[in-house]
């Protein structure tokens, strides 16, 4: 175990910057999950630290050691990769036992035998064991790769969406194991993933990358609750963030938010307040959670209270615990979160309630989170 | 539905019958040649398949004729020229992997400036009439000293074997995803040992397939060693052309040379076949 620290790491593949300026450091034992977009620069990441890809600049720290001309066999850092790389002519056990024979970290017999089977009950496949990996399911092949990656103790621990092809059920199994995981061995871990839930449930702290860049470094529910700019809130979230085009306004001595079709109208609070009398845009983007909309009884239509709208149902699913409800609000599409006793019928008329407090307010301009506290 | 079945039925009776037909068209030569070389010299030129078998020719060409006409070249010497063929054709596809193997590979992992134009000039020697090249080949083979050596001879048949080599090892290293290879070195191992316990056995079947194939073009070639070499480095090949003179033809001799010059060939085959089939597939590699 041992802490890592990268220093403006970048990636170029020719015209393409997959990886820009990066800049991070991972406290010893400490379990980040690293989320984004296909594409963002994730897997290019692991592989410089890895030193499987070499950086077009910046450095890489291992412990105190720069590590950027150091090969990666002797770098003493595991990985699962997405593609498995599983060895196709070497049988589940083999696979498994490979990375405890090779002349970096070579075990007696008897432990590798102790550590497969151990890793291999851990994640369910000791059945496996003498299968070769063309014999195995997707999600099978994904559990060797994983475990492969975990049957040794390294230094940094590299996860690149290492259950993204379970299907639901083991997935959710497998992230309890690793929060199970987490507690017991502490490497310093590396989580590559772009399913917002892994990413919220899983780490100490979460980074959010787009582009090849990081955009916010922080706790997990922190990056959820704040986040930097509306690419951060759409990406964290299901159903997504609902985000409104919009002006800030004084209607009647209210300072307000009203959306561009005029359908939606939304009350500053003081903190909102002062925070667009510094930016002093022309345009603003309301982000709404859909779990911050509620639908409200529609019988006091004369009475308009604040902060509500009037819509009609586009569309409503039950989803098990939880239903998804589209409304159309003027011109815009809104997802709500509702409790599962709600019903509702297409084109009905709802009226619905947003939590003023809860609502964030980018700069269209910027994309950034005007209500951003560092 | 009926017809339909009637019809896949015919078709199948239809591509069998033609299988069938081509299978005999492609065997009669070689049947034809293991009958000459069983017939006596009296009976060489009967079409009727009935005839007095016997082994002479064999024995002729292995052990020496004892009732040899004078004139005759290149009899008893023939297990001398066999274990010239095998020693040529052995050594081109031993080099060849040498060389053919690291080339390959570097063809299909790595990029650098000129490389589709080098992999073209690769195959470009094989598609090439020899003719083309052979005479200012004999100048410079006479002017090095390489004419009439087993260097030279095997030099110049890289020609031959090195193309295939790199052509078919290229495509099974393409196949094989650079995340394989990158997993086994943070795995904990040097790029040698990658090489030889990842990389080797996965492309196992294509090494298998263009070795034999290169063995047999090698053995087969002609032009090269007729041209280049003389008698210390005369193959089977050019040797059977001995049994062909102006006093006297023997045909029989010439095709029991022809069916004992195709039997280390049939036996490579047979003892690889299992690889000549693509067994392993690269399942553990999505996408």
């Amino acid at each position: 175990m041992a802490k890592l620290k990268l220093e403006g790491l970048t990636k170029n593949f020719g015209d393409l910057c997959a990886v820009n300026n990066m800049t991070l450091e991972v406290a010893d034992g400490e379990f980040v999950v690293m989320l984004g977009p296909s594409g963002a620069g994730k897997t290019t990441t692991l592989k410089m630290i890895a030193g499987v890809e070499n950086p077009t600049s910046g450095k890489v720290y291992i412990g105190d050691r720069l590590v950027n001309t150091v090969e990666p066999h002797k770098r003493n850092v595991a990985m699962a990769f997405e593609s498995y790389a599983l060895y196709p002519h070497k049988t589940v056990r083999e696979n498994l036992a490979y990375p405890l024979k090779s002349p970096a970290n070579r075990l007696p017999d008897a432990e590798i035998e102790r550590r497969v089977t151990s890793v291999a009950e851990t994640l369910n496949i000791q059945m496996l064991l003498n299968r070769l990996p063309q014999h195995l399911s997707n999600g099978q092949k994904q559990r060797v790769a994983l475990g492969r990656a975990m049957v040794r103790e390294p230094e940094v621990l590299l996860l690149d969406e290492p259950i993204s092809h379970l299907d639901a059920k083991l997935r959710h199994r497998m992230r309890q194991e690793f929060k199970a995981l987490e507690a017991d061995i502490r490497y310093t871990t590396i989580y590559v993933t772009h399913d917002y839930l892994e990413a919220l449930s899983l780490g100490d702290r979460l980074v959010v990358l787009n582009q090849g860049v990081i955009q916010q470094i922080g706790l997990p529910h922190e990056v959820f609750e704040n986040p930097v700019n509306i690419f951060v809130s759409k990406i964290l979230g299901h159903p997504q963030i609902n985000l409104v085009d919009c002006t800030a306004q004084n209607t009647n001595g209210v300072a307000q938010l009203i959306s561009a079709d005029g359908t939606v109208r939304v009350d500053l609070t003081d903190s909102m307040r002062q925070a667009i009398e510094k930016q002093n845009a022309q345009h603003y983007t309301m982000g709404i959670r859909p779990m911050h909309m509620h639908v409200v009884e529609a019988g006091a239509q004369d009475a308009v209270q604040p902060n509500t709208c009037s819509g009609v149902v586009y569309v409503f699913e039950r989803l098990g615990n939880k239903g998804v409800l589209t409304a159309t609000v003027g011109q815009q599409h809104f997802d709500l979160l509702t409790p599962i006793e709600m019903d509702f019928a297409i084109d009905d008329a709802v009226r619905i309630a947003i939590e003023a407090d809860k609502v964030m307010v980018f700069n269209s301009d910027t994309q950034q989170n005007i209500l951003f506290a560092a | 539905m009926e017809n339909k079945s009637g019809s896949h039925r015919l078709a199948a009776v239809l591509s069998d019958a033609v299988l069938i037909a081509y299978f005999i068209f492609a065997l009669f030569p070689i049947v034809w040649m293991l009958l000459i070389s069983l017939k006596p010299g009296e009976e060489l030129f009967t079409t009727r398949f009935v005839f007095h078998p016997t082994l002479d020719n064999y024995q002729a060409i292995l052990f020496g004729d004892p009732r040899a006409a004078a004139g005759v070249v290149a009899k008893q010497e023939f297990p001398r020229y066999f274990l010239n063929s095998l020693i040529l054709a052995t050594g081109s596809v031993v080099v060849s992997l040498l060389f053919g193997v690291p080339a390959a590979y570097a063809l299909a992992r790595y990029k650098f400036k000129g490389k589709e134009d080098l992999a073209f000039t690769f195959l470009s020697f094989r598609f090439a009439p020899e003719l083309v090249v052979i005479i200012p080949l004999a100048v410079l083979y006479r002017q090095l000293g390489l004419y009439d050596t087993y260097w030279g001879m095997i030099w110049v048949l890289q020609l031959v074997t090195l193309p295939l080599l790199i052509w078919v090892l290229r495509s099974y290293f393409e196949d094989i995803s650079p995340d394989i290879e990158q997993a086994a070195m943070i795995d904990g191992y040097p790029w040698w040992r990658i090489f030889w316990n990842i990389l080797l056995p996965l492309v196992r079947p294509g090494l298998a397939a263009a070795a034999l194939l290169a063995f047999i073009f090698a053995w087969n070639s002609f032009i090269f060693p007729l041209v280049l070499g003389a008698s210390n480095t005369t193959t089977v090949t050019v040797a059977a052309l001995g049994y062909l003179s102006s006093a006297q033809s023997f045909f029989n001799r010439m095709a029991a040379a022809a069916v004992i010059s195709s039997i280390p060939q049939i036996v490579l085959a047979l003892s690889i076949q299992r690889y000549l089939i693509r067994g392993l597939s690269f399942g553990a590699v999505k996408g």
